[in-house]
C-alpha cells in the first residue's frame, strides 16, 4: 500500500516570488488576549530559518496559523506561493509538520503509527521510514505509550521528514533528544536543505540556531522585532572588551565615546584593567583612544547569539 | 484550599459537587410539589396509590422493591431511590478511575510524588477528598429533599432522609473504590468501563432476583443487595445497620486492596501478582526485524477508525447480550410471576402496552427499557472518542496531512455510525438466536424495528454530539451526556412531573416508544434522520472554520 509516493509524483507549485513563506500583517487575538500582532515575514525557498522567542512570545501561534490549524484574526500568509487557508490541502501535501506538543495512539507501535501517517500522505517507501528510524536509533516495534519522551519526539520527526516535503515547519524539534540524536537531526536538516527544502523551525537553543540557520527572526510579545542573517545579527551585538594598561587612564575618555557602555575600571597587579561593551561600529574609535596610553594587553570576545539575543531583548524591553 | 493534597483534591471537585449535588437537590426539591399533584387529597387517592404500587411492582427489575408509597418518603424512594445509586455510582466510578490512574496518565502525579509525601499519604488524602466530595453531593441532595417537603408541606423524617443519603453515598463509594482498584490493573478508561459494567450488572441482578429464585444466591455478593436492605425514607423498612456496616466494610476492603496494589506496582505501571512473575533473570530483549506493517486497516481513516472501535463494539454488545441472555434464560419464571400483576393495572394499557400477556410486551419491559439507555451511552462514548482525538492532541498531526477537515469529520461520523450498527446488530442477532434457543417466540418484524430504532437513537445522539464537538470539543461530551440523561428523565418522569407534551416530544426515548410491542413510528424516525443530516451539515460548516484546540 505504501510503496509509491504520490507526493513525489505530485506537480509541485512553482511560486514566482521565490518565497516559501510570506506573512502579511498576520494577527491572532484570543478575545482580549494578545496572540500575534501584525507579523510580516518572508522566508526564502531553500533556506533554514530559525524562529526565536521566549515562552509565550507567539511562536507556536504563528506556526499553527501557517498550517491553518488556527485562523488569523487579520492578515494573511502564503506558503509555497499558496494561500494558507484557501489552498491548505495542497500546502499540506508538500509540508512536513512537527508540533511542539503532540500525542499519538498509545496502543500502536511506532511502525504502525508511521505506516498510518504514510498512507494518509498517499504512501511513503518503507525503506525511507526505516532508514530515518535507524539513523535516530528508534525501535519501531515498541508501542507509543512505551516510548520515552525523546523516542516519541523521534516518531514525530520521522513523520515530518519521511515524505521528503518541500517545506518543513518544526516547533522546537530537538526537545527531548539526546546530544547524539540532535547531531543526527541537524544532518537530516542539512540534507533536506541540500535537496532544496525550506526549513522553518522554532527553538530556544541558540547554539543550534547559530549552527544550522541561515536567517533568524526574533519574536517578542507577539511582534516580530528583528529578522536577519546570523552575521547581521552578530554585527549588532556588543563586543566585550578587556584592556590592560600599565598606568591609570582617564575613564571618562572611554565613557564619552558613542557605542560604548558598561565601563568598569579595576586595579590588578599594579596594572589598570578597563572592561566595557562596544558596538561593532565603535570598535575603531575605542582602539584609537586606547592606543594613546601604555596598552599592555587587548582582548575582544565575541558574544554568542544567546548573549546577542538576550541583549536585544533587554534593550527592546527597556525601549518599550 | 491548596495547603495539602486532601484540600487540593477537594478543591478540584468543587464544581462537580455543585453540579451533581445541585442537580440532585433540584430534583428532590421539585418532587415535593409533584407528590402533592399525584397523590393530593381526593376521592380516588386510595385507588391511585394502589395502581401506582402495582405499576412499581411490575417494574421491580428497574426500580427494586417499593414500600410506603403513600408517604412522601416512600414516594421519593420509589421514584428516584432506584436512580440515585446509579447516578452517584457514575460520578464515583469516573472520579475513582481518575483519582490515581487518570492523574498518572496525564503526568500530574510525577511531580506530586517527587514531594516528601509517601504513596500511602498521597493515596489516602486523595481518597479522603473524593469521600468528602461525595458527602458534599449528598448533602446538597439532602437539603433539596428537606426543601421539597417544606414547600409541599408534607411530612418527612429528616433523620431518615439523612440516613438514606448516607446509604446511597456508601453504595456509590463501593463502586468508586472498585474503579480505583481496577485503575491499579489497567488504564483509566478500562477501569471506568469495568466498574461501570459491574455496577450495571450488579444493579440489574439485584432487582432480578426478586422474581427469579434460582439467582438468589448472587445477592450475598452484591453491594446493591446490602444497599437495598435500608430504605430509611420508608418507615416500614427503615435503616438496616447490618447492611450499612457491610457496605462500609466493603468500601474499606476495596480501597485497602487498591492501596496495597498501588504500593506494590511501578509508577505508571500496572499491578502484577508476584505469583505469575518468573523468578529468574529477565531474558535479554530479542531484536525483532522492523518490517513494514502492511495491514489494510492502516490504509485510511475509515478502516483505521473502525479497527480502533472494534474492541468496544465487542465488549458492549457482549455485555448487553449477557443481560438479554440472563432475562431470556429466566423468562418463564418472570412471565409466570409478572403476568397476573401486569394485567391488573390499567395504567399499563394507558401507556400503550396493549396485550400484557405477550412475550413482546414483557421483553419490552424487561430488556428494551434498559437496553435503550445502554445503547445511548454507547453513542455518547463514540462522541467521546471523536473529541478525544482533538483534546488529546492527535488531531494536530492528522490535520498536518493532506486530509480535508470535512472529510475527516464525515469519516469519523461514519465510523461512529457503522460501529453503532455493528454493536446493535450483534446484540440483535444474539437476541434473535436466544429467543429461538429459549423458545420465546417474538414478532420478527417488530424485533427488527426495535433494533433499527436503537440505531436511529445512536444516529441522532452522535449527530448532536458531533455538532457540539464542532463548537467546543472540551465540553461536547458532558453536554451530550447531560442531554441524554435529561431526555431519559423527561420520558421516564413525565407521568409524575406532568411536563408539556411539546417538551416530552423532544425526548428521543419517547420517540423510540415500544417498537417490540407496536412497531416503530416512522414519522419521528424520519424526522430524527433528517435532523441528524442537518446537525452534521452544521458540524462540518463549523469545524471547517474554527481553530483546532491545542
Amino acid at each position: 500500500m505504501s510503496t509509491v509516493s504520490q507526493v513525489e509524483r505530485a506537480n509541485r507549485p512553482n511560486p514566482t516570488t521565490g518565497l516559501a513563506i510570506q506573512a502579511r500583517n498576520l494577527t491572532k487575538r484570543y478575545g482580549q488576549v494578545r496572540g500575534v500582532t501584525g507579523l510580516n515575514l518572508e522566508v526564502r525557498e531553500g533556506e533554514v530559518f530559525g524562529f526565536l522567542g521566549p515562552n509565550g512570545a507567539g511562536k507556536t501561534t504563528t506556526i499553527r496559523m501557517f498550517l491553518n490549524l488556527i485562523k488569523p484574526t487579520a492578515g494573511e500568509v502564503s506558503l509555497l506561493g499558496l494561500d494558507s487557508q484557501r489552498d491548505s490541502l495542497e500546502i499540506r501535501k508538500h509540508t512536513g509538520y512537527l508540533p511542539g506538543e503532540f500525542s499519538l495512539y498509545p496502543g500502536l507501535t511506532g511502525a504502525k503509527t508511521l505506516e498510518y501517517f504514510a498512507n494518509l500522505r498517499g504512501g511513503v517507501e518503507w525503506s525511507r521510514i526505516k532508514s530515518l528510524a535507524d539513523r535516530l536509533e528508534l525501535d519501531l516495534n515498541r508501542k507509543f505509550r512505551q516510548y520515552s519522551r525523546g523516542n516519541k519526539q523521534k516518531v514525530g520527526i520521522i513523520q515530518a521528514l519521511m515524505h521528503r516535503p518541500r517545506l518543513l515547519v518544526l516547533d522546537e524539534p530537538t526537545s527531548g533528544l539526546d546530544p547524539l540524536n540532535q547531531q543526527e537531526f541537524y544532518k537530516m536538516i542539512e540534507e533536506a536543505r541540500q535537496d532544496g527544502a525550506t526549513v522553518f523551525f522554532s527553538s530556544h537553543i541558540m547554539s543550534e540556531v547559530e549552527k544550522i540557520c541561515d536567517r533568524v527572526g526574533i519574536i517578542r510579545e507577539g511582534q516580530l522585532i528583528k529578522v536577519g542573517n546570523i552575521l547581521e545579527l552578530t554585527g549588532l551585538k556588543n563586543h566585550h572588551l578587556e584592556l590592560v594598561f600599565a598606568e591609570p587612564v582617564p575613564v571618562e575618555e572611554f565613557e564619552k565615546l558613542p557605542g560604548v557602555g558598561q565601563v568598569e575600571v579595576t586595579s590588578e597587579d599594579s596594572h589598570q584593567v578597563l572592561r566595557c561593551t562596544v558596538r561593532s561600529e565603535a570598535l575603531d574609535q575605542v582602539v584609537k583612544t586606547a592606543a594613546r596610553y601604555a596598552l599592555l594587553d587587548f582582548t575582544s570576545r565575541e558574544p554568542s547569539l544567546e548573549e546577542t539575543f538576550l541583549d536585544y531583548y533587554r534593550n527592546e524591553g527597556q525601549a518599550n | 484550599m491548596l495547603r495539602n493534597i486532601f484540600l487540593k483534591t477537594l478543591r478540584d471537585y468543587r464544581l462537580q459537587v455543585l453540579i451533581w449535588g445541585g442537580g440532585l437537590g433540584l430534583l428532590m426539591l421539585v418532587y415535593g410539589p409533584a407528590y402533592n399533584s399525584v397523590f393530593g387529597p381526593g376521592p380516588d387517592r386510595a385507588k391511585l396509590i394502589e395502581d401506582y404500587k402495582k405499576t412499581f411492582e411490575s417494574f421491580t427489575i428497574l426500580t427494586g422493591k417499593v414500600s410506603d408509597l403513600d408517604t412522601f418518603g416512600g414516594f421519593i424512594t420509589a421514584k428516584v431511590g432506584s436512580a440515585i445509586p446509579i447516578l452517584l455510582g457514575i460520578w464515583a466510578l469516573l472520579a475513582g478511575s481518575n483519582l490515581i490512574r487518570g492523574e498518572e496518565e496525564r503526568g500530574n502525579l510525577d511531580l506530586l510524588l517527587s514531594t516528601p509525601h509517601t504513596r500511602i499519604s498521597v493515596f489516602l488524602q486523595k481518597w479522603a477528598g473524593l469521600t468528602v466530595a461525595m458527602l458534599g453531593i449528598v448533602t446538597l441532595s439532602f437539603l433539596g429533599i428537606l426543601g421539597g417537603a417544606a414547600a409541599a408541606k408534607v411530612e418527612l423524617d429528616p433523620v431518615g432522609a439523612l440516613l438514606a443519603h448516607l446509604n446511597w453515598a456508601l453504595g456509590a463509594l463501593v463502586i468508586g473504590g472498585l474503579a480505583l482498584l481496577f485503575g491499579q490493573l489497567t488504564t483509566r478508561k478500562a477501569a471506568a468501563g469495568w466498574a461501570g459494567g459491574i455496577m450495571a450488572g450488579a444493579y440489574l441482578l439485584n432487582n432480578l432476583v426478586a422474581n427469579v429464585e434460582s439467582l438468589q444466591w448472587t445477592q450475598y455478593i452484591n453491594p446493591y443487595y446490602y444497599a437495598g436492605l435500608s430504605q430509611p425514607l420508608a418507615r416500614s423498612v427503615g435503616a438496616n445497620w447490618g447492611g450499612i456496616t457491610v457496605l462500609a466494610v466493603l468500601v474499606v476492603l476495596v480501597v485497602g486492596i487498591a492501596l496495597w496494589m498501588y504500593r506494590q506496582r511501578d509508577h505508571n505501571g500496572f499491578f502484577e501478582l508476584k505469583l505469575f512473575k518468573s523468578g529468574g533473570p529477565t531474558p535479554a530483549r530479542i531484536a525483532r526485524p522492523q518490517v513494514e506493517p502492511n495491514q489494510f486497516w492502516l490504509s485510511n481513516n475509515f478502516a483505521f477508525g473502525l479497527r480502533t472501535a472494534l474492541p468496544g463494539v465487542l465488549i458492549w454488545s457482549l455485555a448487553i447480550s449477557a443481560y438479554t441472555l440472563l432475562i431470556l434464560s429466566a423468562f418463564d419464571d418472570l412471565k409466570s410471576s409478572m403476568q397476573d400483576l401486569l394485567n391488573s393495572i390499567d395504567i399499563f394499557k394507558a401507556l400503550g402496552f396493549l396485550n400484557l400477556t405477550s412475550n413482546e410486551n414483557l421483553l419490552s419491559l424487561f430488556i428494551f427499557l434498559f437496553v435503550v439507555l445502554l445503547v445511548a451511552a454507547y453513542a455518547v462514548v463514540q462522541v467521546a472518542n471523536w473529541t478525544s482525538e482533538e483534546n488529546e492532541g492527535r488531531l494536530e498531526l492528522v490535520l498536518s496531512t493532506p486530509q480535508p477537515r470535512w472529510r475527516l469529520l464525515l469519516t469519523n461520523f461514519a465510523v461512529a455510525l457503522v460501529s453503532s450498527a455493528l454493536m446493535v446488530g450483534l446484540v440483535g442477532v444474539i437476541f434473535g438466536l436466544s429467543t429461538w434457543i429459549f423458545n420465546v417466540p417474538v414478532s420478527a418484524i417488530n424485533t427488527l424495528a426495535a433494533f433499527f430504532g436503537l440505531w436511529i437513537i445512536c444516529l441522532i445522539i452522535e449527530a448532536i454530539g458531533f455538532v457540539m464537538a464542532a463548537f467546543g470539543p472540551g465540553w461536547a461530551v458532558s453536554v451530550t451526556a447531560g442531554l441524554v440523561i435529561l431526555s431519559y428523565l423527561t420520558n421516564a418522569l413525565n407521568d409524575t412531573l406532568k411536563l408539556p407534551e411539546a417538551l416530552t416530544n423532544l425526548s428521543v426515548f419517547k420517540q423510540y416508544g415500544q417498537p417490540l410491542v407496536e412497531g416503530l413510528h416512522w414519522t419521528p424516525q424520519i424526522v430524527m434522520v433528517v435532523l441528524s443530516i442537518v446537525f452534521i451539515g452544521v458540524a462540518v460548516y463549523r469545524f471547517r472554520r474554527r481553530d483546532i484546540v491545542k
